[in-house]
């Protein structure tokens, strides 16, 4: 690929990502924000490829735009429109704190990279061919990473049962009497 | 793809990363704020997947970053069912009408 092609790729992902990250943080309404999430985990993908890490770009778009952000909207959907409720209680001198930490922390950080001296910048290699496939990658997973690649496996199983456990209705009759109480 | 060098892409994912973290702390609607927590599992992958790419002889990195992604759909999963359990309670998502446990 030319140079103009791939330093346009970046940029433009990169300007997905963030912009889509600065939408999913700043809109009013959740569904917005999914959509904006959804144009973040596009621009990361791009970033990804960019990278030569094909796999895990078409993973990023299996799983979070195929899984995590549909189950998000579902989610929107199934509890409705919530209206915006302007009652923000947190005094100013919270926000204030809040900020303060922020700068404070925003000038650590700035220092300590400082600090760190990084040097000129770090130009890639010319990836090995095989860099990034499905192959190099699957044998490193059921390697070095075998036992951590089935825990994951009994994470999600846990995850689903505890999804099961923690959301469904106990029963109808005590379902209709806590909407009773609600309305 | 040779031309962007490393620091572009930390970069740009610490930005992402304080965008998150930023919008964790800010927003009190729990959907925003499991989103939030969303982008900052991408961007620590993006930093993750950046690095495999400097030191490419071999594949942990990118190994990681696909750990990161199931547990980051696992804890979405969770996140949202608890988001439903407290709107079946509270018939709300905001976050600061919770606070039995605050006091």
């Amino acid at each position: 690929m030319t140079t103009v092609v791939e330093q346009g790729l970046f940029y433009l992902s990169a300007l997905l990502a963030i912009a889509g990250a600065l939408g999913t943080v700043a809109s009013k309404s959740a569904i917005r924000a999914a959509m904006s999430l959804l144009v973040a985990i596009f621009g990361i993908t791009g970033l990804y490829v960019t990278l030569s890490a094909q796999l895990l770009a078409a993973i990023q778009v299996m799983v979070y735009a195929g899984a995590v952000v549909v189950l998000f909207v579902f989610v929107i959907m199934l509890l409705g429109g919530q209206p915006d409720v302007k009652s923000d209680n947190r005094s100013l001198k919270a926000r204030a704190v809040g900020v303060g930490l922020f700068a404070l922390s925003a000038i650590v950080a700035a220092v300590l990279v400082a600090r760190a001296g990084i040097g000129g910048p770090h130009i890639f290699d010319a990836p090995r061919p095989e860099f990034g496939s499905v192959a190099a990658l699957g044998k490193v997973m059921f390697t070095d990473g075998v036992v951590a690649f089935e825990l994951v496996g009994v994470l999600l199983t846990a995850a689903i049962v505890g999804v099961m456990a923690v959301a469904r209705t106990r029963n109808v009759k005590a379902a209709a009497k806590d909407k009773e109480v609600t309305q | 793809m040779t031309s962007i060098p490393l620091e572009f892409y930390l970069i740009v994912a610490a930005v992402i990363f304080v965008i998150g973290a930023c919008g964790f702390l800010a927003r009190r609607n729990a959907l925003i704020a499991l989103m939030s927590i969303e982008l900052m599992l991408n961007a620590v992958n993006l930093t993750l997947v950046g690095f495999n790419r400097w030191y490419g002889d071999h594949h942990v990195g990118q190994m990681f970053a696909f750990f990161i992604i199931a547990v980051a759909a696992a804890e979405a999963a969770v996140g949202l069912a608890i988001v439903v359990a407290l709107f079946r309670l509270k018939r709300t998502v905001r976050t600061d009408s919770v606070d039995l446990l605050k006091y």
